[in-house]
Order: C-alpha cells, then structure tokens, then sequence
C-alpha cells in the first residue's frame, strides 16, 4: 500500500523526463527550422515556457480548475453525507489529511480531486453526483479520488498536462509562421538558407524537424492519455481496497454513465484525467464498461489484490496489465466483507432487473456505432442531442436503431 | 595483505550497521503505524460513545415499548467505557455493536421516528461512525499485518528479535452478531 506511491515516483519521474525530452525537441527544431543555427534559443524559450507554465498550474492549477467549473468549498453541516464519506476514505487509506471538499452545482455527475501533495489537496463533487448515488456508491468514488491524491496522481498529471500544453503551443506557433503571408519573404529567405543547411546538416535532421513539429503535439497527447488511463485503473484498485467494495464502485461508475446523457462540465481537455468519468473513450479514461466490468470479475474472486485486478484486467481486456507496479502485485491480498462480494453473475441479474425496470417505464435503447448501448429516459426532450457515454459521438452519429431489449 | 583484510573487515562492518539502522527505522515507522491505527481506532470508538445519549434521548420519545432495548445500549455503552485493556475493549465494543444493531432493527417499526429531521441526522452521524470504526479497524489491520511481516521475514526478523519488537494483536471481530453490526444500513 506504501510501496505504491514511491513506485510510482520512479515511473513519473521517467515519463515526466520522456515527456520533457520531447518538449526540449520540438523547441530545438521549432527554431532551427525557423533560423538555422539557433536552435539553442529554442530550447531555452521551451524550457522557459515549460517551466512558466508549470509554476503557475503548479501553485495554482487546482484553484483555477475550481472556479472554472464553479465549485464552492462546503463545510460539514452543508453536505454531512458528503463530509463524512470524505472523512472515511481518509481514515481508510491512512492519508492523514482531510482534503477540503467542494460542490459543483451541475446536473452532471462527476467527480475530481485536485491538488499538488496530500495537503493542498480538495475533492470536488456535482450535485448530480450527490442526488443520484447512495451512500455505498459515494464512498466507492471518493475512495476512487482519494487514491488519486494519495498515488500524487494529480502533481504527475499537471505537469504532463503542462508540457503537453506547452508542445502544443510551440508547435502551433511554428506551422503559423510557416503560413502566414506576412513572412513569406523572410520563409523564402528561410528557405535557402534552410536548403543549404540541409547540405551541411543533412536532410534527415531536417525531415526530423518538421516531423516533430507536425506530430510533436499528437504524440504528446498519446502519452498523457495514456499514463493518464493507466492511473484510472490504479485508483479504481485503490479506491475499492479501500473500501473493500468493487461492487460499489461498479455500480457507481453505472450510475453515473447512465446518467450521463447530454451533459458534462466545462473541463478543458488536459485536465480531463482527474474527472472520475472522462467524456471520450480514447482519451483520458478507459471505456467505463470496461472499468466496471474489470471490478464486477473483481468482485465474484471475493479477494481484492492489485494482483487479483491484473488478472481480471487480462480476462476482460485480453491484454496483460503491465502497467501495475511489481512491488503493488506482491502485495498480499484482502478479504471483501459479505454483503460487498456479490459475485459478478449476480451483478448481470441486477442489470438485467435494472433493464426490465427501465423498459417498463418507457425508456428507449439505441446501439451506438461503438458497440454502447444508450438507454434514453422518456422524459429526456426529443430533438436535442445525446452524447454517447462510451465514445463521445452525438446521437446523430449514431446507428439510431432502436433496440428490442432483448 | 593486511591492508586488504582491514578494508574488508571495515566494509563488511559499515555494510552490517547499514543494514542494521535502516532495518531498525523501518520496523519502528511501522510500529508507529500500528499504535496510530490504534489510536485512530480510540477516537472513533470515543464519537460513538458520545452520540449513543443523543440518540436514545432522540428515541425515548417514540420507542414506548422498547425501553429494554434502550436500556442495553445504555448498560453496554457504559461497560465499553469503562472496558480495561486491549482484549476487554474489543469484547465491550462488540457487544456494543450488536446492542446497537438491535435498536436500529426495531426502528424499522416507527415511521414517524425515521421523519424525525434531528434522528435522521443523527442516523447520519452513527452510521458514518459504525463505518469509521470499520475502516480504521481494517487499516489498524492491515497496519499490523505489514509490521508482523517485516518482524517475522527474514532478514528484518534478526535486527527485530534484536531489539525485541514484540508481535501486535490483530482487532479480530468476535461473536456473529458484531460480524454484522457494523453495517448499519438505512438507506430507503
């Protein structure tokens, strides 16, 4: 359990480094593109830029994130519930630190920690969360964002998100200059000198350049969506030894992509990551049916490991979880308590049941063109668009079949 | 010759007095956790025995018929207080659990106490207790299954017999009805 977060120090220093790298080049090529020769220059603005950036997400990301989506901080007696649950998950996981708690008042449900260390840290909750899961479940998805926090989830995913940011925008500027009319005699100019530097460089440099400077940004964003996935999965285990309940966390992540039609918070795009549910599926989140089905498997074992997830994340995914730290397997495993080990069959009953209850109240299906099935409430107003809780597609990009609820 | 033996002799020394300090922390920052896993377990048992007089003076008014009932979770609260020793308390905490268990079953049988705003918010307070007690037992659990590992593993188990780290109980749960107690449940 303390194993975990040094471990994780030493993969996010690497991808962190890796991801600097990439940032220091395409500041290089960015400016010898531009003026042979100079590239030095480059690396000293994208580095200036980098670290700029950095320093202000750093002392106040978390802060500016808060506002953006209109949270306010709430005392106990505003949300006791809420309060308490948070309470728990601290004295569960031994974090020490109570982080300060914040609600959005949004129809949506989502939830997302913030914070540099264990205490700066705040979670913030929708009100929509709040009014559509029971107290089983909130607990499931404050253990999911407390182990965000105590895994330093958030400081890692800040400062890729900056630099990810800070490629994006050296990049941007880079093709604009090549664009623009205005320098089109100095490009010209640029451009012979450029030429005869590629006699003396090579060409391949050149090609390199302009390669990173074109792709710089999409490979950077792979990497951070993906490191970003991967701390999904690990706050899911976390958060469900935690409270020693995968089923609530299952039947919360259900709950809240049910409940996710039409609506989500105005989150810019890199700090995505630290929503519980993200809004696309190849982006900052696995696909939610695939995180519940993970912890359903989970919980039919009736032992939580990081080892015992591993193996549920192969036989769900086909894939070997090789992103788990290797001191987390070893770790021994945990009993679940009773009530909590509903085995993974039952929880097909209960969709099943769940289904029926829909259907019968006058609910329609849809088959989304990625496979998800989209279950529309009667009241929901037609004509206006539904976003797909798997992919992020519109409904008009849909196959708009409606299903037979088999 | 002599010189080599000496550097070896030196190393192997520096090598042994490193291992032995690092050891040594490890075992007592995991000690440290145990006592205060238990000390956090301490503070919750403390919340719940300042709620139980609010709650049954909550319920006096509606609960005619089960003055015994209220009775013994008065009687078992006042035992938990006064419960000595790490095996007494856990005994006393757990028929108190199971008195509890049995006040929230009867509850059940008055509506008009479960419309009652102060008894729901005290309904809020005792189950976010039951559930604090639970989640610091586990982690006061798991706290001293790592600490007996590293006592008892090799080779952390020489420095620790060393300077003898004696073995820490676990909080085992006792009858089948403190099995059950701690999961009050009143969601409608």
């Amino acid at each position: 359990m303390f194993e975990l977060v040094r471990r994780n120090r030493v993969r996010s220093a690497l991808l962190v480094s890796g991801m600097m790298a990439l940032l220091v080049a395409v500041g290089y090529f960015a400016q010898e593109v531009r003026l042979p020769g100079s590239g030095h220059v480059g690396v000293m603005f994208a580095m200036g830029l980098g670290l700029f950036m950095f320093l202000i997400s750093y002392y106040w990301g978390g802060e500016i994130l808060l506002s953006t989506v209109g949270a306010r901080e709430i005392e106990k007696k505003d949300a006791p519930r809420l309060y308490n649950v948070v309470e728990e998950m601290v004295i569960a996981s031994g974090l020490g630190i109570i982080p300060k708690v914040y609600v959005i008042d949004s129809p949506a449900s989502n939830a997302f920690a913030t914070g540099r260390a264990p205490e700066v840290s705040a979670i913030a909750v929708t009100e929509g969360l709040l009014r559509i899961c029971n107290r089983d479940e909130l607990q499931a998805v404050i253990g999911h964002e407390i182990a965000h926090i105590k895994n330093r989830d958030i400081l890692f995913m800040t400062l890729l998100s900056v630099m990810v940011g800070a490629i994006a925008l050296i990049s941007d500027a880079a093709r604009r200059w090549f664009t623009s009319d205005r320098q089109q005699t100095t490009r010209a100019a640029a451009a012979t000198v450029g030429l005869m530097s590629v006699a003396r460089v090579g060409a391949v440099m050149f090609a390199i350049g302009t390669l990173l400077i074109l792709l710089g940004p999409f490979a950077a964003k792979v990497i951070f969506f993906a490191a970003s996935r991967t701390r999904e999965y690990l706050a899911d285990i976390g958060g469900a030894i935690f409270t020693r309940n995968p089923v609530a966390l299952a039947d919360a992540l259900e709950k809240i992509s049910t409940y996710a039609v039409g609506n989500t918070l105005p989150v810019p795009d890199v700090a995505q990551g630290m929503l519980i549910v993200g809004p696309a599926i190849f982006e900052s989140h696995p696909p939610v049916e695939q995180r519940i089905a993970i912890l359903r498997k989970l919980a039919g074992v009736g032992e939580l490991s990081y080892d015992r997830y591993a193996s549920a994340y192969s036989q769900v995914t086909g894939r070997l979880a090789g992103f788990m730290p290797r001191s987390a397997l070893a770790e021994p495993a945990v009993r679940i308590a009773g009530a909590a080990a509903v085995s993974s069959e039952v929880g097909a009953y209960r969709r099943e049941a769940l289904d029926a209850v829909r259907k019968k109240a006058g609910y329609k299906a849809f088959l989304c063109a990625c496979g998800a099935t989209i279950k529309v409430p009667p009241q929901f107003p037609t004509g206006q668009t539904i976003t797909c809780p798997g992919c992020g597609r519109s409904l008009d990009q849909c196959i708009l079949t409606p299903l037979g609820w088999q | 010759m002599t010189n080599l033996t000496a550097i070896l002799f030196v190393a192997g020394f520096a090598a042994l007095l490193i291992f032995i300090i690092v050891a040594y922390n490890g075992l007592v920052r995991s000690r440290n956790q145990v006592l205060n896993g238990w000390n956090q377990i301490d503070v919750q048992l403390k919340r719940r025995h300042d709620l139980i007089p609010n709650l049954v003076e909550t319920v006096k008014g509606y609960m005619k018929h089960e003055q015994q009932t209220l009775e013994n979770v008065t009687k078992a609260r006042n035992l938990a207080q006064q419960a000595q020793g790490r095996a007494g308390q856990i005994a006393a905490e757990g028929a108190l659990g199971a008195a509890l268990a049995n006040l929230f079953a009867v509850v059940e049988n008055y509506p008009d106490l479960k419309a009652n705003q102060n008894f729901l918010s005290l309904q809020e307070e005792i189950t976010s207790t039951e559930s604090r007690i639970a989640f610091s037992r586990q982690f006061y659990n798991d706290s001293v299954m790592e600490y007996n590992n590293v006592r008892q593993t090799f080779p952390t188990v020489t420095v620790a017999t060393l300077f003898n780290f004696s073995e820490e109980p676990y909080w085992k749960l006792g009858s089948a009805e403190e099995r059950s107690a701690p999961k009050v449940s009143f969601q409608s």
